[in-house]
Order: structure tokens, then sequence, then C-alpha cells
């Protein structure tokens, strides 16, 4: 048995379901591979010092979500961080398409916060009050900061009834 | 720009299936052997947080008038300082609860915890002074313009003997106009870094003893040394006059030496 709630095997388990999720949030806010490493890695260190299990599934996935972020956030907001913004642009990214690349460098552009609810709406499929509440932040926040980050990307979603609630 | 364009670009943020599991054997073997020099640190950590909070206990006890007070410290992006060394911590200075907004202080109250970060966006600086309290005489980065950073400002709680922390992040996002975010954490926060609030990557913290002030005053030295991939450290000295609690840091790369002497050359120069 691991220290926590889970064992070994649930903990393997739980890293194959949502390693990949937990990592894209890390580099989506992060902007550095080895950091998004070392970030992930943490937040699945603090699953192994969880003392509780999960209730379900939907807890596991939010928790996940609101820890990395969190991990992300207490990483960034140290000093020598912020010397070493725009030296890591993910040059070593091997992108299916070169548009792809071009995408990331837009996405990458964005606020931290914008970064994270587009992330979580149109690729994790999250609607914006789902977001709120997992966040914990206002829902205006959460629309306010998805539509920011479409309008900065010149997002042409609207008629597909995203960002809708 | 279409969804799917921008879905399967994030598809390409997803680590290859090898890293994968390279990374998930590294946990396994680790399994808690790894945590232990975190825990170290954070313990360090929690000490020395232990420590300053034990000289902000002993100004309150000097009278009751203190009880009710926050103490309130700003720390900003410590920009253009690529070598060398500079100083980013501040004096502490305490406000009475009175001067924070009732928004603030109504904001801070009755959470559950464990609970994660409440956020709130303003945007403007203006918005956000009113939101701290116009009492709280805060320095704002260029007028708020043109402005990427972040800077932290730390509530200690001297009733309770707990920390509370604001964490405010302005971005200057041009096209979209600004935007401030300030994130509160109550006393029911246990998020990562809660013990000092200091958000230290992985390293390590070693407290280095205590140094005698001119005119006698003693500060209690603590140095952080950061991993290889953040070659920094810093040196903080926290130390109390005419009951304020201070914090000093000297921040230099890993590579340089003389970060403590540094330190007390600056503390040298708090005359009373």
């Amino acid at each position: 048995m691991s220290r926590g709630a889970c064992s070994r095997e649930e903990l393997a388990g739980l890293y194959e379901r949502r390693f990949s999720m937990v990592y894209q949030i890390c580099l989506v806010l992060m902007k550095s591979i080895p950091d998004a490493e070392d970030a992930a890695q943490t937040v699945f260190r603090k699953v192994m010092e969880r003392t509780e299990p999960f209730r379900d599934p939907e807890h596991e996935k939010a928790w996940l979500i609101v820890t990395a972020r969190n991990e992300c956030r207490n990483q960034l907001k140290h000093w020598w961080r912020t010397r070493r913004a725009g030296e890591e642009l993910l040059d070593s990214l091997a992108w299916e398409q070169p548009r792809d690349g071009e995408i990331w460098e837009q996405v990458a552009g964005l606020p931290e916060p914008q970064r994270l609810v587009l992330y979580l709406h149109y690729y994790q499929g999250y609607t914006t009050g789902e977001i709120s509440d997992m966040l914990r932040e206002n829902h205006s926040t959460v629309r306010s900061r998805l539509v920011q980050a479409r309008k900065k990307l010149k997002l042409k979603l609207e008629e597909e009834g995203y960002g809708q609630t | 720009m279409d969804r799917h364009e921008l879905n399967r670009m994030f598809d390409g943020l997803a680590p290859g299936p090898q890293r994968e599991r390279e990374l998930m054997k590294k946990l396994l073997q680790e399994d808690g052997g790894r945590s232990k020099p975190v825990k170290n640190w954070k313990q360090i950590v929690a000490a020395a947080a232990a420590a300053a909070l034990l000289v902000t206990g002993a100004a309150a006890a000097a009278g009751p008038e203190l009880l009710e007070r926050l103490t309130i410290q700003l720390f900003f992006g410590a920009n253009g300082t690529d070598e060398g060394y500079t100083v980013s911590g501040s004096p502490m200075t305490k406000y009475p609860l009175s001067a924070f907004s009732p928004e603030l202080l109504a904001a801070s109250e009755g959470r559950e915890g464990p609970c994660a970060p409440v956020s709130l966006i303003f945007d403007t600086w203006e918005e956000v002074k009113t939101f701290l309290g116009e009492g709280i005489p805060c320095v704002w980065p260029g007028d708020g313009e043109n402005w990427n950073g972040w800077f932290q400002v730390i509530l200690f709680h001297t009733e309770y003997d707990v920390l509370w922390g604001i964490d405010i992040i302005g971005c200057d996002l041009k096209e979209i106009g600004a935007e401030v975010e300030i994130t509160i954490r109550t006393e029911l926060w246990r998020g990562s870094g809660a013990s000092g609030g200091l958000g230290l990557a992985e390293g390590s913290l070693e407290p280095l003893g205590s140094y005698t002030m001119p005119g006698g005053t003693v500060a209690e030295i603590i140095q952080y040394r950061g991993p290889e991939e953040a070659p920094y450290q810093d040196c903080t000295g926290y130390f109390m006059r005419e009951g304020i609690l201070y914090k000093v840091t000297a921040l230099k790369t890993l590579s340089t030496e003389g970060t403590e002497d540094q330190l007390k050359e600056i503390l040298d120069s708090f005359r009373s």
C-alpha cells in the first residue's frame, strides 16, 4: 500500500487514466515541459498523500484539475520564475501540423486563467458553470475569461453553440 | 481558427506514451521516498513561519489595541534583476481591521475548508484599491499600466496566529483591457505552500541563526537554495522593531557566494 488512501495498483490505474489531462493542464499553465512534468508528478504525489478516497470519477477528475492548477500557480508565483518568462517556448514539441504550433503560440500568449478555461471548456467539455463550481470562481468571471480568450484568438465558435452554459 | 484546430493543438500537448510510462515508473519507485525532502523543507518553512508568527504574537501581546490587526506585506515581482542581487523584502506594516474594506473582510470569512482559493476579477487598479481598502497604502506598479507581473499580499491575522494570503495578479492584455485577479486564501486554506506562503520550488531551506543588528535588534536568518533547474538562492531575515515585523530578502544566483553577508549589510542599514 502507498501511504494514502489508494493502493499502488489503484495509483497506477489513476495515473493511466488521468496523467495526460494533468500533464496537459500543467503544460498549458507552465509553458515548459520539464516544469509541467515536475508539477504533474507533484500532483500525483499528493494523490498518494490523500487519506480519503475519491467519491466518484468526477470528484477524482475535478480534484486533479484543481490540484494541478494550484500547484502550477504556486510554482509560477515564485520570484525566480518571473525571470524565466519567455525563455522556454516549448520548441521541443512535435506538432502534428505546423498550424498547431502557430495556434499554441497564440494560446500561450493568453493570461494563465484564460488558458485554463479554454482548455477545460473546449478540450475537456466542461460548461462555464461547471468550471466555476470546480474552481470556486464566479460564473461571470469564468464566462468573461472564455469570451476574452475567444476574442483574442478570434475563435468563431458561437455559431456552434460553444460558450453557452 | 476553429474548435477542431484548437483541440488538435491540445492533443499535441499530451505526453508521449513512452515518457508517460517512464514518469509513472519513477513515481511508483519513489512511493513516498521522494516526499521526505519535501516534507523536511516544509517542516522548516513551517518552523520559520511559526517563528515569524511568534514574533508577531509577541507584538500582539504588547497591548490589546494590537489584537485586531492584520499585518500586510507586499512582494513585487523581481524585475530587472538578471544578475547580482536585489532586495524583495518590504517592511511589514500593521493596519487595523477597520482599514480594510468590508468587502474584503466579508470575502475572507465563512469559507468551508479545505478550500480552493476564491478569485475575484477587477478591471482596473482603482477597483483593486477600493476592494483592499482606501486606507491601505499600496504601491501600485506603474499605475497599473503596461505591467505584466504579480505581487502577493500576505496577511497575518495576529488575533488567531494564522496566515492569510492574497495573491494579486495583474495583466496588461492590451486588446481586451486590463484584468486584475485577486485570490484570497483564508485560514482554512491548505493548499501547497500554505505553511509559509513562500511558493518555493523544491530546494533546501536552512536556518542560519540569529544576527544582531545595530541598535540591538535581533534578526532570524533563513537561507533558501533552489534546485539545479532553478539556480537561485535567497537569504531572508525576520526582525521586529517597534511593533512591526520586517522581512528582508536578498536574492542571488546559486553560483554566487555571499548572500548571507549581503543580507547582513542590508540589515545593518536598518538603523533606529
